[in-house]
C-alpha cells in the first residue's frame, strides 16, 4: 500500500504540468508566530517574514526567508521585550493543482531571541540565545496575473521547541519574462 | 495502515473527474460563492433564511433567533470572481434585544454583542473539485454597569469540496488560532480600576469533519457530517465531547 502511494505520488508529480516559472519571486509573509515556551504552552504573536525564492528545475526552487516578531511584556515600571528573528534556507517542492500550486519545503535554519529587560524605559538586562535548527512548511498558493497569493504554515524545530507560524502573503516576480 | 485507508478512501471519495458544477448542488456556506439576486435559501434549523439581493450579495438571519429577540443579520459579498480564485467577505452582528432593558439603568442586565468577520477563498483544484480556505473571527463584547468583558478568537477552516449529479461531498479541517480575553472592571472592590487581556493559543482544539450534502426533489438538501475535535467543546454548540456533527435540512 505504501508502493502503491508513493508511486501515485510520484505519477502525479511528473504529470502535473510546470508553470512558466520566474527567475526571482520576492514577497513577504504576515501571519501568527506561535512561539514554544516551556511547558509545551504557546505565546502567540504577530509575525512578518519576507523571503525570495528562485527556480532550479520544474517543481523544485529554493527560498530564504526571514522571519521577525517582537513579544512585548510588563508595564512602565518593569518592562520586557523580546524579538524573534530566524533566517532559514530551504529548497521546495512544487505540486501545480489547476490553478493552484501546493508547495512542501524543508531545510536549515537559526534561531535567534533576544531579551531586554527595562526599568523605567532603560535598558538593564538583555540576553541572547542562538539555536540552530530544521525549518519546514506546508503552503497553496495561487498566481492572479503576476501576482501570486500564499497561505500555509511553517514550523521551526530544535531541541526541546517547536515553533509554528501561520501565514499570509504575496510575492511578485522581480525580472526575466514569463 | 488505518491512515493509508482513510488516505486512499478521501482520495476515492474526492478524485476529480470532468463533469462540471451544476449551481443546485453548490455549498454557498462553504464556498465564496453567492446566491443570485432574487434566490432565497431556507434551513430548517434555527429557520435560517437566506436571500440573494444584488450580484455577489446576499443577506441572511436566523428567524428562530429573531423570534426569540436574538436579532442577527448577516451579509455576504464576493468581492473577486476569478477562474483562478474566488473570495468573499461577510460580516454579521448577533444582539440580544432584550438587553436594552437594562442599558443605561444600571440594573445589572447586561449589553450583549456578537461580530462574525469571515473571509473566505475558493480555489478550482479540478472541474467538480473544490478547496475552500477561510478564516474567521469573532467578538463577543458583554457590558454590564461600569465593567465589561470581551472574547475574540480567529479560526482558519479548509474546506475541499467534490461535486457531483445528487449532491456533493466535503472534508473540512478546522484550525482554532487564538482566543484573546479582555476584562475591565471599574472600582474593584471598590479600590482601583483592573483591566487585562490575555491571548492564548487555541491550535489544541483543531478538528476535521467529512460529510455529504444530498438534494432531494428539486430544491431540497439534506445534510449529513460527522468528524472529530481533539478537545470537547461547548456540549451542541461546538461539539458534543470529541465529536463533531453537522445535521441540516434546507431547501433553495
Amino acid at each position: 500500500m505504501r508502493r502503491l502511494a508513493l508511486l501515485l505520488l510520484a505519477a502525479l508529480l511528473l504529470a502535473a504540468p510546470a508553470r512558466a516559472e520566474l527567475p526571482l519571486q520576492v514577497g513577504g509573509d504576515l501571519g501568527l508566530f506561535y512561539r514554544d515556551e516551556a511547558g509545551g504552552n504557546r505565546t502567540v504573536l504577530f509575525g512578518f517574514a519576507p523571503r525570495a525564492s528562485i527556480a532550479l528545475r520544474p517543481h523544485l526552487r529554493l527560498a530564504a526567508g526571514y522571519l521577525f516578531a517582537l513579544a512585548p511584556a510588563g508595564d512602565a515600571i518593569a518592562a520586557e521585550r523580546v524579538q524573534h528573528h530566524r533566517l532559514d534556507v530551504r529548497a521546495e517542492l512544487e505540486w501545480p493543482v489547476r490553478a493552484a500550486t501546493v508547495v512542501v519545503g524543508a531545510g536549515p535554519a537559526l534561531a535567534l531571541t533576544h531579551a531586554t529587560l527595562f526599568d523605567h524605559d532603560t535598558a538593564m538586562i538583555s540576553s541572547t540565545t542562538l539555536r540552530p535548527g530544521l525549518a519546514g512548511g506546508l503552503a497553496l498558493e495561487v498566481d492572479l496575473g503576476k501576482l501570486r497569493l500564499r497561505t500555509g504554515v511553517d514550523t521551526f524545530a530544535t531541541r526541546g521547541r517547536a515553533d509554528v507560524f501561520v501565514l499570509l502573503g504575496a510575492s511578485v516576480p522581480l525580472g526575466g519574462a514569463r | 495502515m488505518r491512515c493509508a485507508l482513510v488516505l486512499a478512501l478521501l482520495l476515492a471519495i474526492f478524485s476529480p473527474s470532468a463533469r462540471a458544477v451544476e449551481e443546485r448542488v453548490r455549498l454557498y456556506d462553504l464556498s465564496a460563492d453567492t446566491l443570485a439576486p432574487g434566490q432565497t435559501d431556507l434551513g430548517l434549523f434555527w429557520g435560517r433564511y437566506t436571500r440573494g439581493i444584488v450580484p455577489n450579495l446576499q443577506l441572511h438571519t436566523h428567524i428562530g433567533g429573531d423570534a426569540l429577540t436574538l436579532l442577527n443579520v448577516f451579509a455576504k459579498y464576493r468581492f473577486l470572481d476569478r477562474p483562478e480564485l474566488r473570495a468573499s467577505i461577510e460580516a454579521g452582528l448577533i444582539w440580544p434585544a432584550i438587553s436594552l432593558l437594562g442599558a443605561g439603568n444600571g440594573n445589572g442586565v447586561p449589553l450583549l454583542l456578537w461580530v462574525p468577520l469571515e473571509l473566505r477563498t475558493s480555489i478550482p483544484v479540478g472541474d467538480d473539485l473544490e478547496l475552500s480556505v477561510a478564516w474567521i473571527y469573532r467578538a463577543v463584547v458583554t457590558s454590564i454597569s461600569d465593567s465589561s468583558f470581551g472574547q475574540s478568537s480567529l479560526r482558519q477552516e479548509v474546506s475541499l469540496l467534490r461535486y457531483d449529479k445528487t449532491g456533493a461531498w466535503f472534508f473540512t479541517g478546522r484550525f482554532p488560532l487564538l482566543v484573546r480575553s479582555q476584562t475591565s472592571l471599574k472600582s474593584f472592590l471598590g479600590k482601583s480600576d483592573v483591566s487585562g487581556v490575555l491571548t492564548l493559543d487555541d491550535l489544541s482544539s483543531w478538528g476535521a469533519l467529512v460529510g455529504r450534502d444530498f438534494t432531494f426533489g428539486t430544491t431540497g438538501h439534506i445534510r449529513l457530517g460527522a468528524g472529530y475535535r481533539n478537545t470537547p467543546g461547548i456540549l451542541f454548540y461546538e461539539s458534543i465531547g470529541h465529536v463533531l456533527v453537522n445535521v441540516d435540512l434546507y431547501w433553495r
